[in-house]
């Protein structure tokens, strides 16, 4: 932060200014580090998405060669659960350790309580607010940088983290305390699955999660094949105003997008939020701009964004934006939800 | 002399201007962007040139200004070349009042902005009361230091509503706290205007009493200023005036440093042209320091703290290697 | 010689006053009187640390009284804000430094500054005075040069020519021959004895206790925050009242040449004094 490091000095001024000069630096930094900010204001739920820091090893099908548009069909449907994590720790393959599971990241919970494993959780984090059984679990705070002692004081024999570098001090906590856990990424519709899949085992429930993610992949094939054919309109989701950012290509969202039928004019951008500017979304001129009933009605009334024409001659689409914080079980309506608007005509082949 | 650097000076933030108007990630004709400022022509062109470009190259001009006469004024007044506002409290107040609203979620342009800047009056505010209260003379040495408390201050209540907000929040406060024309619009550019006009006019029409206040304290009271009440006063406007920058465009740092000593430089030491000087350099500075913050790394737009601070640190190692 | 208009002549009172810095028990000015009066000039001489210099700061109200009253005229300090005052009473302070380099004559024209408010630009009158400020400090010459490269004794004068702006009845030095060589420390006392003869009232604290002796009427003598003596040069400049006040051992001549009293202090070694014939 600018002012940081302001503090008692004896000579304020060039210390000052070097502190400044180092922290401004570090901040740019930050900055042009990719994070992910997809949330509409009031939507808590995406709190604990955080900076994301590909690992290319941990990946395989997943990859995306940047330039191409997000194609999910290349994902192995039947991939068996990877054998370690995301942090590189093997994954339990029996339910040994799943009679006390802390879940600190909502589409985990979801997973868990969609499975028929929900009674085995002992503490979720205080935005896990799907489904409503969730909200019975305990409260132990937030998922990233998570409360250590709140998730240590219910017992857990197994805790579930979202995969980023800020948790990985945690996970060598809880690894030292000797209890199990696995750290996985939501990024993509595949990381969906392949947690699932991983989740699935090791809160014994294997066929529930199989089935959990055929059915999704069911619906996504319906929707698939409903707007297949129809012209692919050219799309520009912005999840940030202050800086400008938009969805990028890396992200499930991005997947949606291609599943549903459009564009992303962003496509290049190979990472999971793009800051861009507005000339530079003028300049691409999407044929629609898509966001939620409040960021839209900002947009609009914008003098800047007026350069968009897609602003400008109202050619916008309202998400509900309950659907989109995250990839969850929802996920196959979701994009049944995109579709519906990018392609009303279509309407009566969706589900 | 005098008269040939006002010349110079407008030149320069004339043309910068023009240039920043040119320049963008669509790429526009020079006779289109005129026509666009007009009205005429494509509509797209029209709105990029009129609804996105202008406003921000104004107001970069008017912040520019606006920092340059700020620091100009402090400067005087604390007998001090290494004097700035955000020295004085200004920066860390705004950015308090800026930051809680962000991270509140009550990020809305109209609430930030008088957030940012109702924080930084009241930091002022509290600076010029604490050093009353400690030394009961508005002495720059005092008014330097209630300065850095209020900032300290200011940097632990940031940290505190930063520490436990949501990380997109947390984006967003950092962004607005780097410093940006990116969000302008014409309001913001009419607000800047005013607080320019009224706090810069109050500024200009008192230099006389800036140079005798320049003079020192004993010679100042000798020729019938009012140290105190003057000091003050000054303290205040310029610390209002560059709040006024902050509540638009977020912190941007050493345009309020650099540009008094550049016009120091070039020659105008009475303070009513000292000021003028300021701030026609100024607002030239942070239009060229606009441009290079969209054109370095088109398409990412580098934040303008971070250009300014660029330009001047290495400014600030020459004067202390002079100083030395 | 320059002609002013003819200005008021205005007293200036000390009576018993008492100043104390803060955290300190002895008193830096305890119960001193003196009285500057119109058409001549008053000196304050002493040692250094007898009050000299606290006596200026406290009429220019940069210390408070702990105890006495100031008067300009017939009206207490207390009630003249710090234009009005300025305007009254001109004040050369010992140190300034070159802060903001200016043309001289833009710097004797900051004097001016307690007659103009902030919409009045600099009239015909204004710019007058300001030439005969000049002129009297004998500075006329160097009107166009930068205050940054005067000399000590230029600077100097400069700044006694901008209080000379002031059209002020009442100036006051302190130690305004400090850098000066001898042919300039003469034009200073000369200057100021003709100021006292057009009448107006001259305080100045020096330490130059021989050309103190030749220029001042009325010269009062400090120790230790308190008056030693106070009068004439012949009643002030004694023997033994100088050596008790100064704990040096000196010897007061008087040069016909000169006619007034001149100090000469002694050496205290024991060492046989140097003859250079």
């Amino acid at each position: 932060m600018p002012v940081v490091l302001f503090g008692l000095v004896v000579h304020p001024a060039p210390s000052f200014v070097m502190s400044r000069a180092i922290v401004t630096l570090l901040s740019l930094l930050a900055l042009l580090s990719t994070a992910a900010c997809k949330s509409e204001p009031g939507d808590r739920d995406a709190g604990d998405r955080d900076a994301r820091d590909r690992h290319a090893g941990d990946r395989d099908a997943g990859d995306t060669r940047s330039g191409a548009a997000v194609d999910s069909t290349t994902i192995a449907r039947d991939t068996p659960a990877a054998a370690s994590d995301d942090f590189g720790i093997a994954l339990p393959s029996d339910n040994r350790h799943a009679s006390r599971v802390v879940s600190l990241n909502p589409t985990f919970t979801e997973i868990a309580f969609a499975i028929g494993a929900g009674s085995q959780l002992v503490g979720r984090t205080t935005w896990d607010n799907r489904p409503d059984a969730a909200l019975a679990v305990t409260d132990v705070g937030a998922g990233i940088r998570p409360n250590v002692e709140a998730v240590l004081a219910t017992r857990p024999t197994l805790v579930l983290l979202y995969a980023t570098a800020e948790n990985r001090a945690a996970a060598a906590t809880f690894e030292r305390a000797g209890i199990r856990t696995i750290a996985l990424r939501t990024v993509t519709i595949g990381d969906f699955r392949e947690a699932a899949a991983a989740l699935g085992a090791a809160l014994g429930q294997p066929a529930n999660a199989r089935t959990l993610v055929d059915s999704i992949d069911a619906t996504l094939d319906r929707v698939r094949a409903a707007v297949d054919g129809a012209p692919r309109p050219r799309v520009v989701w912005p999840s940030w105003e202050s800086p400008v950012l938009v969805v990028g290509n890396e992200s499930f969202e991005a997947e949606l997008l291609d599943i549903a039928g459009a564009e992303n004019v962003f496509a290049d951008r190979a990472e999971s939020v793009a800051g861009v500017t507005i000339e530079e979304i003028a300049r691409r001129d999407p044929d629609l701009v898509l966001a939620g009933p409040d960021r839209l009605a900002r947009l609009q009334a914008s003098a800047p964004w007026r350069a968009v024409r897609a602003v400008r001659e109202g050619h916008v689409a309202v998400l509900d934006t309950t659907v989109f914080g995250r990839p969850g079980v929802a996920i196959g309506m979701a994009a049944v939800s995109i579709a519906r608007v990018l392609h009303p005509g279509r309407a009566d082949r969706l589900p | 002399m005098s008269k040939l650097v006002v010349a110079v000076g407008a030149s320069l933030l004339l043309l910068s201007m023009l240039l920043a108007l040119g320049i963008g990630a669509v790429p526009i004709a020079t006779a289109d962007v005129w026509n666009g400022l007009l009205g005429d022509g494509d509509a797209q062109v029209i709105a990029i040139v009129r609804d996105l470009r202008a406003p921000r190259v104004v107001l970069a001009a008017l912040v520019g200004a606006g920092l340059a006469v700020s620091g100009a004024a402090l400067q005087g007044t604390l007998r001090n070349p290494l004097a700035e506002p955000y020295l004085l409290g200004v920066s860390g107040g705004a950015a308090v009042g800026a930051v809680v609203a962000l991270t509140l979620g009550l990020g809305t342009p109209t609430i930030v902005t008088l957030a940012a800047f109702g924080g930084a009056g009241v930091a002022t505010l509290v600076v010029a009361m604490l050093a009353r209260y400690a030394g009961g003379r508005a002495e720059p040495r005092i008014l330097l230091m209630a300065g850095v408390v209020v900032g300290a201050f200011a940097n632990a209540v940031i940290l505190v509503a930063l520490a436990d907000a949501p990380p997109d929040r947390i984006r967003g406060a950092l962004w607005w706290m780097m410093g940006s024309t990116a969000d302008a619009t014409w309001d913001a550019v009419l607000r800047t205007l005013i607080a320019l006009v009224v706090l810069g006019g109050v500024l200009v029409v008192r230099a006389r009493e800036l140079d005798v206040l320049a003079l020192g304290e004993e010679p100042a009271v000798a020729l019938g200023a009012d140290v105190d009440r003057a000091a003050r006063r000054t303290f205040l406007v310029a610390s209002w005036l560059a709040a006024s920058t902050v509540a638009a465009v977020g912190l941007i740092g050493f345009v309020g440093l650099v540009v008094p000593n550049l016009a120091r430089a070039l020659g105008a030491h009475r303070h009513r042209n000292m000021l003028v000087v300021s701030a026609l350099y100024g607002g030239a500075l942070l239009v060229a320091a606009d441009i290079a913050a969209r054109a370095i790394r088109s398409p990412i737009e580098l934040p303008l703290g971070a250009v300014t601070a660029l330009v001047g640190v290495p400014f600030f190692l020459a004067r202390l290697r002079k100083l030395a | 010689m320059t002609t002013t208009p003819s200005l008021p002549s205005l007293e200036l009172h000390f009576d018993e006053v008492r100043v104390a810095y803060p955290r300190t028990s002895v008193h830096a000015l305890d119960g001193v009187s003196l009285r500057a009066l119109a058409g001549r000039v008053t000196a304050v001489v002493g040692p250094n640390g007898s009050g000299k210099s606290t006596l200026v700061r406290a009429l220019l109200r940069r210390v408070p009284l702990a105890g006495g009253r100031i008067r300009v005229g017939r009206r207490a300090l207390e009630t003249f804000d710090a234009r009005e005052f300025a305007r009254h009473v001109a004040v050369v302070p010992q140190r300034e430094e070159v802060q903001m380099p200016l043309p001289v004559r833009e710097f004797v024209a900051l004097g001016r500054h307690v007659h103009l408010g902030a919409f009045t630009p600099m009239g015909a009158h204004d710019r007058t005075t300001v030439g005969n400020a000049l002129a009297s400090a004998g500075m006329d010459h160097l009107a166009d040069r930068r205050t940054d490269t005067l000399s000590g004794g230029e600077w100097q004068r400069v700044r006694i020519a901008r209080a000379l702006a002031q059209e002020a009845p009442v100036i006051v030095l302190d130690e305004p021959t400090t850098f000066l060589d001898i042919a300039h420390e003469m034009a200073v006392f000369e200057l100021l004895d003709e100021l006292a003869m057009e009448g107006r009232t001259v305080l100045l604290v020096s330490h130059q206790l021989n050309l103190v002796a030749r220029f001042a009427s009325h010269i009062v003598l400090l120790s230790a925050g308190h008056v030693a003596a106070a009068g004439s040069a012949s009643e002030v400049m004694r023997g033994d009242v100088l050596e008790r006040v100064y704990d040096w051992p000196l010897v007061v001549t008087r040069d016909p040449a000169v006619g007034a009293p001149a100090l000469l202090p002694l050496r205290r070694s024991a060492r046989a004094p140097r003859d250079d014939a």
